[in-house]
């Protein structure tokens, strides 16, 4: 695939484009890939930089994170109270995530055609044309490694609803390293499938370019790119300037927001506002018996028996990879504790919830904000419903590695909650929770340019126009009105071919 | 208007930074010789980083500790490679664990954090971790994750957890 990389670039280089699409993750690249199909003329510029399969061969934790993350893997909220992992690369972050896919849940279409007025229509061609085109399948119970075989035995034990993930491979060997760029070929994210296919049609691909803002320029519109250097984001002094009848933002829900603050254009002064993170919090549990859980599909059963409680905020289970680099920077301890927590890896095996924020309510989410040297920053307060949420999640995964015969459990408390039978469950009571009480991850980012069928609020509408801005669209996580109880890539990459049939209309 | 808990965040943070120069002024922490090769934070903040490196990577009973491992020189490098506001936020925080007067003023020890034995160094950062100053855990949860992650990152702590490292992946052609 042809890359035009920073270090090729001097001066400005000046390019016209019928669509010029900001970013290369799961909403460009599948845009990209279907404009391009249907014989327009895109320019893509991604902030990251190119790696190819063999540059992941390492997979080495030291190596990989600060090359594929947002902020080389130090990326938090405002108060640093939740780690947010993101791509940072071409490919975005499915050259990076752990390749789970789900359809949009229909009690969350539900919701946002009630309370946002987006109506969406019929999403079932678009759900099936990415699964045929990423190899989305049902990964079998049978292939879990020992890690979800965790939380598959404890729910079933419990009687709790569980079952197999679906994911983006095609000849996955099973490593266990997606989250370090799938050194096998196998993952089925944009750097592998769309984007080759869309420049193999034409497309221009820029990697290392950091767009600045965008602004309307006569009947066009003109995309400000900053080339960076790959090895310290420092600008090159190289520009890149697009000319383009149409503008697609698709740099995540926190990149595209930045972008348009930037730009000083905010409809409904919604921009930034109602990101959601599936808050995710963690339980481990030691057992007799080798988990060995950085080996093995990193996610493949997971279970939504609460991913409803009414009205409560509910959460999902699922489980991570369990890379020793990714372990330890979930532990809160310090010190010699941390030693002994460690060097039990081979046999610890760690179950995540992830809160499904933005559905009740009152649930703002958090805001995207611009510092000083304009660059965005999410400030995501933990109110008392998460709390709650939270607090019971901790429960419901402590029970359910008990229940598949974990010997100890522990919280990621700086002093860890330690269990080792239901009795000792009501320890878990006396524990705080919330901001800076234990660890809180999210790896799905989503809203903040939200999408609404009413013209006075959010920011785009449901063909992801934004609104009072002819020919600029957002087309990434930042339009999803709420967050979705289930991994949102598939969700992208369905609203991304849908979007492309509507943008071509328009072109 | 009513003081959120985040503006409060803010505010304690420029508050701090005030105290903060005085307190450096008066109470000059311990330094460790760098013969000028950091690339982000400056000699003092360096030094504090690496008392707090051995406060949270302590090793013991066969592990090395992360100074052994040179975890504060590679987060200088790390921060190098981010733009300069990243290592500014943590050159603060630095300064604000070293702080004499601040540390006087709040956890009894009139002595800057790098000069404190071992064990009194640990005791005050476990304070850090649930203080009720927001401001402290903030620094607390950003700097405590990135020495571990750093310090288990190594293949000789990698090996002691008993990791045995990425398997090998077999030559492929080139991507599509």
């Amino acid at each position: 695939m042809k890359v035009t990389t920073g270090n090729q670039l001097s001066g400005r280089t000046e390019l016209e484009a019928d669509v010029c699409i900001v970013g290369s993750g799961a909403g460009g690249g599948v845009l990209a890939w279907q404009l391009t199909q249907a014989g327009h003329k895109v320019v893509m510029l991604e902030a990251g930089s190119h790696h190819t399969t063999q540059d992941f061969a390492p997979l080495d934790e030291r190596l990989a994170y600060p090359a594929l993350y947002q902020e080389r893997m130090t990326r938090a909220t405002k108060d640093a109270a939740i780690s947010v992992l993101q791509g940072r690369s071409v490919g975005g972050t499915t050259t990076v995530n752990w390749t789970t896919c789900f359809r949009t849940p229909e009690r969350i279409l539900e919701h946002w055609q009630q309370n946002f007025g987006v109506e969406l229509g019929e999403m079932l061609p678009h759900y099936e044309a990415v699964e045929q085109r990423l190899g989305v399948a049902e990964w079998p119970v049978q292939a879990a490694n020992a890690n979800n075989l965790t939380l598959w035995k404890g729910c079933k034990a419990l009687g709790w609803q569980v079952k197999a993930l679906r994911r983006n491979v095609r000849g996955c060997v099973s490593s266990g390293y997606c989250g370090l760029g799938c050194a096998f070929g196998a993952k089925q994210g944009m750097l592998l499938t769309t984007l080759p296919d869309a420049v193999n049609a034409g497309m221009e691909l820029y990697a290392d370019c950091r767009v600045l803002k965008v602004e309307r320029s006569g009947e066009q519109w003109e995309v400000h790119g900053q080339i960076q250097s790959k090895k310290d984001l420092s600008p090159t002094g190289a520009e890149v300037r697009v000319r383009a009848k149409r503008v697609v933002l698709a740099a995540g829900a926190i990149g595209s927001p930045g972008i348009l603050l930037r730009s000083e254009i905010n409809p409904n002064d919604a921009v930034g506002k109602r990101t959601f993170l599936h808050p995710v919090v963690a339980v481990a549990g030691r057992y007799a018996q080798d988990i060995n859980g950085w080996s093995g599909a990193p996610q493949a059963v997971g279970s939504h028996e609460f991913v409803d409680r009414g009205e409560q905020v509910g959460f999902f289970l699922e489980v991570p990879p369990m890379q020793p680099m990714l372990v330890a920077s979930g532990v809160m301890g310090a010190g010699a504790m941390v030693n002994d927590f460690m060097v039990q890896l081979p046999k610890l095996s760690t179950h995540l919830a992830l809160m499904v924020d933005g559905l009740h309510p009152g649930a703002a989410g958090g805001t995207v904000e611009l510092l000083g040297n304009g660059r965005p920053k999410l400030d995501y307060p933990i109110g008392p419903a998460l709390v709650e949420a939270m607090a019971a999640a901790h429960k419901a995964m402590a029970r359910c590695h008990l229940a598949a015969g974990a010997e100890q459990v522990f919280t990621l408390h700086p002093t860890p909650v330690s269990i080792q039978n239901e009795d000792q469950l009501d320890r878990l009571d006396a524990a705080a929770y919330g901001a800076l009480e234990h660890s809180i991850f999210s790896a799905h980012q989503m809203g903040g340019c939200g999408m609404s069928g009413e013209a006075k609020s959010g920011v785009v509408d449901a063909n992801h126009r934004v609104k009072g801005q002819d020919g600029l669209y957002v087309v990434d996580g930042s339009v999803l009105p709420t967050s979705l109880g289930v991994n949102p890539s598939q969700t992208i990459y369905s609203l991304a071919h849908r979007a492309a049939g509507l943008l071509a209309a328009e072109l | 208007m009513a003081l959120s808990r985040r503006s409060f965040l803010g505010l304690s943070a420029a508050g701090t930074l005030v105290l903060g120069a005085t307190g450096l002024a008066l109470f000059p922490g311990k330094k460790v010789p760098t013969d000028g090769w950091l690339l982000t934070f400056s000699e003092s903040q360096y030094s504090t980083l690496v008392a707090l490196v051995e406060t949270v990577s302590p090793g013991g009973s066969g592990i090395p500790s992360g100074v052994d491992l040179g975890v504060a020189a590679e987060l200088d490098t790390l921060f190098s490679t981010l733009p300069p506001e990243n290592g500014a936020e943590i050159a603060l925080a630095l300064g604000l664990i070293e702080n004499a007067l601040v540390g006087a003023l709040l956890d009894a020890r009139p002595r800057p954090f790098s000069r404190l034995p071992l064990e009194r160094r640990a005791e005050i950062w476990t304070t850090w971790s649930t203080s009720r100053i927001p401001l402290r855990r903030t620094v607390y949860k950003g700097l405590n994750a990135l020495i571990l992650a750093t310090t288990w990152g190594h293949p000789e702590m990698t090996a002691l957890a008993g990791y045995p490292g990425p398997p090998t992946v077999p030559s492929f052609g080139s991507d599509p």
